[in-house]
């Protein structure tokens, strides 16, 4: 693999690249991988310990008595994020409010089921069941349907 | 100002139900009158029967408010006593009244199954149209999926 860095005052304020190949394959993609701007992690806190969480890890956050936690498939992390700092930082990642007290990861959802009273069932990957309350099930409706009309 | 303007849409709201079962009850009625060659209904009955329709609505927005979450278990109870106590209030009143007055035995009966078999009707199609529902939820989240991941 050819690399070549052109350097000219001419050129803008932001860094342009350009990857010349003959096939888009899984050493190109590796590149455009590293190019990506660097995702975002969640700090969450267990057994006195601090880790770093991938987002795309975790099923749903939960607020209780004004803590919030964060589930994933197989522990549970207590963290200082507010669920509205959740919803707002990783709402293009699938994070949806479902409740007053929840953000869901839309991607962790096995399957969903329509309840009476407007309000829909949704199955995760760890097969608990949270409910999305019908305040809520309408902008999730909405989601849904916006990704599918694109 | 505002609590008035409330009062006036729940109203609206309630006499919008109260006039839809109302006006299924009196087709039944005239429906089985037609049948039975008696081809009259008088006025008392049909105000007695907007009156007890209106009762209904009243008792269904009071028992079963839409704007509140109800848990599934909570929702079928309330929808089962709206259900008996609907029959138990036309039974009274229809008798009170003298609904069934030159009618045989079995038209009266009749008026009541049916409208037992209206609730039933009522309750399949909500049945159905939730499982239709869920079908199309879990169209639309596996094609959120796909579009996003792509």
């Amino acid at each position: 693999m050819k690399i070549r860095i052109e350097k000219n005052e001419n050129f803008g304020s932001e860094p342009e690249v350009i990857i010349r190949c003959r096939d888009v394959d899984e050493r190109v993609h590796h590149i455009l991988s590293l190019l990506e701007e660097p995702k975002k992690r969640v700090i969450g806190y267990a057994n006195h310990q601090e880790y770093v969480l991938d987002p795309a890890d975790i099923l749903y956050c939960e607020s209780v008595d004004g803590i919030v936690f964060i589930y994933m498939q197989d522990n549970v992390y207590r963290t200082a994020y507010t669920l509205n700092d959740i919803e707002n930082a990783f709402s293009n990642l699938g994070f949806f409010r479902c409740s007053k007290s929840m953000v869901i990861n839309i991607y962790s959802i096995k399957k969903l089921k329509s309840e009476l009273g407007n309000r829909i069932d949704a199955e995760l990957s760890n097969r608990e069941h949270i409910i999305i309350s019908r305040h809520f099930a309408k902008d999730f409706r909405s989601i849904l349907k916006e990704a599918g009309s694109l | 100002m505002n609590r008035l303007l409330k009062w006036c849409v729940w109203e609206m709201n309630n006499e919008f139900i109260a006039c839809t079962y109302f006006t299924v009850m009196l087709l039944m009625y005239a429906i089985i009158d037609l049948v039975i060659g008696k081809n009259t209904i008088t006025t008392a009955v049909i105000f007695e029967m907007y009156l007890v329709n209106y009762l209904l609505s009243i008792v269904q927005k009071v028992i079963l408010d839409t704007q509140k979450d109800y848990s599934r278990r909570s929702f079928l109870l309330r929808a089962i006593i709206i259900s008996l106590l609907s029959v138990i209030l036309v039974v009274i009143v229809s008798t009170l009244g003298g609904w069934y007055k030159g009618m045989p035995l079995w038209a009266g009966i009749l008026i009541i199954a049916m409208l037992l078999l209206s609730y039933l009707t009522v309750w399949i199609i909500i049945s159905l149209s939730k499982k239709y529902d869920t079908k199309l939820l879990n169209d639309q989240l596996a094609n959120f999926k796909r579009k996003q991941q792509n």
